[in-house]
C-alpha cells in the first residue's frame, strides 16, 4: 500500500476530497438516470458517506424522474466539502489557537451552505410555475433541502461537539462557547445559534415541512431563516476578525 | 563572604536549569518547542503537544509521495530510536531513560491514530476510482499488520503495545518495574500499560453471514468504520496515559539531573552552600511543574476542548502535583507542600481543569502559588 498524501499536511483535506469526488461521482450517475439510460420506472439507490460515522451512510433514492432535486441537493453537499477540504488545507489546529479559528472558520462554511440552501428556497418560491407536475418535483427539491438542513445540523462537528444542535446557544444549559483572546489571553463567549430547520422555522411544529399552499407566509418564513443565518454569520464573523 | 559568592553563581544556575530542557531532548536538537512559552519565562514548561511535534517533524523528514507503507513504518521506527534510545533489559535505569521510553510509546500512539484516520479514508474510498472490497480489504491487513509490527517495535513491559489476540481474559495489563536513581538512593519505579486489540478480521466474520446481499458491502465498510472509531478512542485515552508518564519522568529527571549536577559542581565545598543548592534546585523544579499546570488551566479554559481532553489534562496535572510532593520531599523535607500552596486541599481533593470554569478558578491558586515560591526563594536568598 502507497502512501499517497502527507500524513501531517492532508489527513483531514483529503478526506473531504475524497467525500467531494464520491458526491461528484453520485452527481454523474444521476445525470446518466436523467438522460433515460435507466428505466424511469426502477428505484435507484446510492449510499453516501460524509463522515466516518457507520450508521450516517446517507441514503440517495430516486423514485420520480426528478433527478433534479437530488442534484440540488448534492451540488450544496458538494459545495461544503470542497470548502472544507480548503479550509484544512489553509488552517493548521495544533495549538488552542488554532483550534479555535478552525471551529469559527468551520462554522462559517456550513453557514454559508446554509445561507445559499435558504436563498434556493425563496428562489423556487417565486418560480412561475404553471404545472402540477413540476410543483411536485420542486416540492420534493426543498424537502430534500430542508432534510440537507437538518443533515448538516446533526453532522457539522468539532472535536466530537455538534456545532448546531444547541449545545453551544445562548440558552444552552449544557455547554458554553468559550474562547480565550489571542492578544491579551482574556475570555470571550462566543454563541452558535441552534440550525436545525425546526429552529430555522423550516419545518412546522407538526413536523411537516414547507409547502407551496401559502406562498405568502412562508415566504415570510424564508426570509426570517435567511435573516437569522446572516446575522449568525455577520456576528461569528466578527469574532474571527 | 561565602554566600555572596554564592549569589554571584545563581544567574549562571538559572542558565543551567534553562538548559536542562534543551539536556533532556540533547538528540532532538532540531524539534521546535512551544512556541507559547514565552522567551520572558526562565523556567520551561512541558507542552501539550511534544509528541505531536515530534511526529510532525519525524513525518516531514522522512515522507515522499507514494512511499511503501511498511517502507515508511521502518524509517519512522529507525528515526525515533535513534531520536529517543531506550534498552529495556537494563534492571537499573535513570528518569532520563523512562522519560524516552514515555514519550516514544506516546509518539507511537500518535502515528498510530493517524493511519487509523488514512485507514478510514480508505473506508471513504470506497466505490471511488475502481476501488473495491478486495483492495480494502488487502490494505486493511497491510495497516493493521504495519500497526502490529511498528508497535512491537517500542514495547515496554512483556506485552505489545497492539496485539491480535487477547484471550479471554479480560482487560490485558503489562507491567515493567525498575530501580532508578533519586537523590542519592535508588526507588522502584513501575510503568503499567494497557495493550489494544487489534484485529479486524474478526469483526468481517460478523458479516459473513450477509455475503451475497445488496448490503454485504455497505456492512462490510460500515463494521471497518466502527471498528476503527472504537479503536481511535482507545488510543486516545492510552496517548493520555503515555503523555502523563512522559511529564511524570520529564519533571523527575529535571530534579535529578540538577541535583546531579550541582553534586559534581559543589563536591568540594562546605554542607551549607550544598544545602542552598539542593533548596534552589527544588524551589526551581516545583515552580517549573507550577508553570506547566498553569498553562494547562489557561488551554482548557477555551471552549474548543470535549470533556475527554479536559479529563486527559487532569491526569497530568494530578501526576504533577505527585511529582511536586516527591521533588519537595526529597529536596526540603516537605511531604505537605502541595497542601500549603493550596493545590490539594485536606480531604484529599487536588487543583482542577476538568472544567473551563474551574480551569479558570485554578488560574488564580497558581499564580498565588508561584508567588509563595519566588518569596520563599528571596527570603532564603536575600
Amino acid at each position: 500500500m502507497k502512501l499517497i498524501y502527507n500524513l501531517v499536511l492532508s489527513l483531514s483535506s483529503f478526506r473531504e476530497l475524497i467525500i467531494y469526488k464520491q458526491i461528484l461521482k453520485a452527481q454523474r450517475k444521476f445525470s446518466r438516470f436523467d438522460s433515460g439510460l435507466f428505466d424511469s420506472k426502477s428505484e435507484y439507490n446510492s449510499f453516501l458517506r460524509t463522515d466516518t460515522n457507520p450508521s450516517t451512510a446517507l441514503r440517495i433514492k430516486v423514485v420520480r424522474r426528478s433527478p433534479e432535486a437530488i442534484e440540488s441537493r448534492l451540488k450544496f453537499m458538494a459545495a461544503t466539502a470542497k470548502s472544507l477540504e480548503r479550509l484544512y488545507q489553509t488552517q493548521k489546529a495544533k495549538t488552542t489557537f488554532e483550534k479555535q479559528n478552525l471551529l469559527i472558520k468551520k462554522t462559517l462554511i456550513y453557514l454559508d451552505t446554509l445561507l445559499a440552501i435558504t436563498f434556493r428556497l425563496s428562489a423556487i418560491l417565486q418560480l412561475d410555475v404553471p404545472k402540477k407536475s413540476n410543483n411536485i418535483d420542486l416540492q420534493n427539491e426543498v424537502e430534500l433541502l430542508i432534510d440537507e438542513v437538518n443533515r448538516i445540523a446533526s453532522t457539522a462537528k468539532f472535536n466530537r461537539m455538534k456545532l448546531f444542535e444547541g449545545d453551544f446557544a445562548k440558552s444552552s444549559r449544557t455547554a458554553s462557547m468559550w474562547f480565550i483572546n489571542e492578544k491579551n489571553g482574556e475570555l470571550f463567549r462566543m454563541y452558535i445559534s441552534t440550525m436545525t430547520s425546526f429552529s430555522l422555522g423550516l419545518t412546522s411544529l407538526n413536523g411537516m415541512h414547507l409547502t407551496f399552499s401559502n406562498p405568502i407566509q412562508v415566504q415570510k418564513k424564508i426570509d426570517a431563516a435567511i435573516n437569522r443565518i446572516k446575522e449568525e454569520r455577520k456576528r461569528i464573523q466578527s469574532v474571527l476578525d | 563572604m561565602r554566600r555572596i559568592d554564592f549569589l554571584k553563581k545563581l544567574s549562571f544556575t538559572a542558565l543551567l536549569v534553562a538548559g536542562i530542557r534543551n539536556e533532556v531532548g540533547a538528540e532532538s536538537a532540531s524539534i521546535v518547542k512551544d512556541s507559547s512559552t514565552s522567551s520572558l519565562d526562565v523556567l520551561p514548561t512541558y507542552s501539550m503537544y511534544d509528541a505531536e511535534e515530534v511526529t510532525s517533524s519525524l513525518i516531514v523528514k522522512i515522507f515522499k509521495t507514494g512511499m511503501d507503507l511498511d517502507f515508511f513504518l521502518a524509517i519512522f521506527a529507525t528515526e525515533l530510536q535513534s531520536l529517543y534510545p531506550f534498552v529495556e533489559n537494563s534492571k537499573v535505569t535513570s528518569y532520563h531513560s523512562l522519560y524516552f521510553a514515555s514519550i516514544r510509546c506516546e509518539v507511537v500512539c500518535h502515528l498510530t491514530m493517524m493511519l487509523i484516520r488514512v485507514w478510514q479514508n480508505l473506508c471513504l474510498s470506497y466505490g471511488l476510482e475502481g476501488y473495491d472490497k478486495k483492495e480494502l480489504e488487502s490494505d486493511s491487513v497491510q495497516i493493521q499488520n504495519g500497526i502490529l509490527e511498528f508497535g512491537k517495535k517500542f514495547k515496554v513491559g512483556d506485552i505489545d503495545h497492539f496485539i491480535k489476540d487477547g484471550g479471554d481474559t479480560g482487560e490485558i495489563q503489562s507491567t515493567w518495574t525498575c530501580l532508578v536513581s533519586w537523590f542519592g538512593s535508588q526507588i522502584k519505579e513501575s510503568i503499567i500499560s494497557y495493550p489494544l486489540i487489534l484485529n479486524v478480521t474478526e469483526k468481517w466474520s460478523e458479516v459473513e453471514g450477509s455475503v451475497g446481499t445488496p448490503r454485504y458491502n455497505e456492512s462490510f465498510v460500515s463494521e471497518i468504520l466502527a471498528f476503527t472509531n472504537k479503536f481511535l478512542f482507545q488510543l486516545d485515552s492510552i496517548k493520555a496515559r503515555w503523555h502523563q508518564y512522559a511529564v511524570r519522568f520529564y519533571y523527575l529527571n529535571f530534579a535529578q539531573t540538577k541535583f546531579e549536577n550541582q553534586q559534581r559542581e559543589f563536591q568540594n565545598s562546605n554542607k551549607m552552600m550544598k544545602t542552598d543548592a539542593v533548596f534552589l534546585n527544588g524551589s526551581l523544579s516545583l515552580e517549573s511543574a507550577i508553570r506547566t499546570i498553569k498553562e494547562r488551566a489557561f488551554q482548557m479554559q477555551s471552549g474548543v476542548y470535549h470533556d475527554l481532553d479536559r479529563q486527559n489534562q487532569q491526569m497530568v496535572v494530578s501526576t504533577l502535583v505527585q511529582v511536586i510532593e516527591q521533588i519537595s520531599s526529597a529536596t526540603r523535607g516537605e511531604k505537605d507542600i502541595c497542601k500549603r500552596l493550596k493545590l490539594s486541599d485536606h480531604y484529599g481533593g487536588i487543583i482542577t481543569v476538568s472544567t473551563a470554569a474551574m480551569a479558570t478558578y485554578s488560574l488564580s491558586v497558581l499564580e498565588d502559588a508561584l508567588a509563595i515560591l519566588q518569596i520563599e526563594r528571596k527570603l532564603h536568598f536575600p
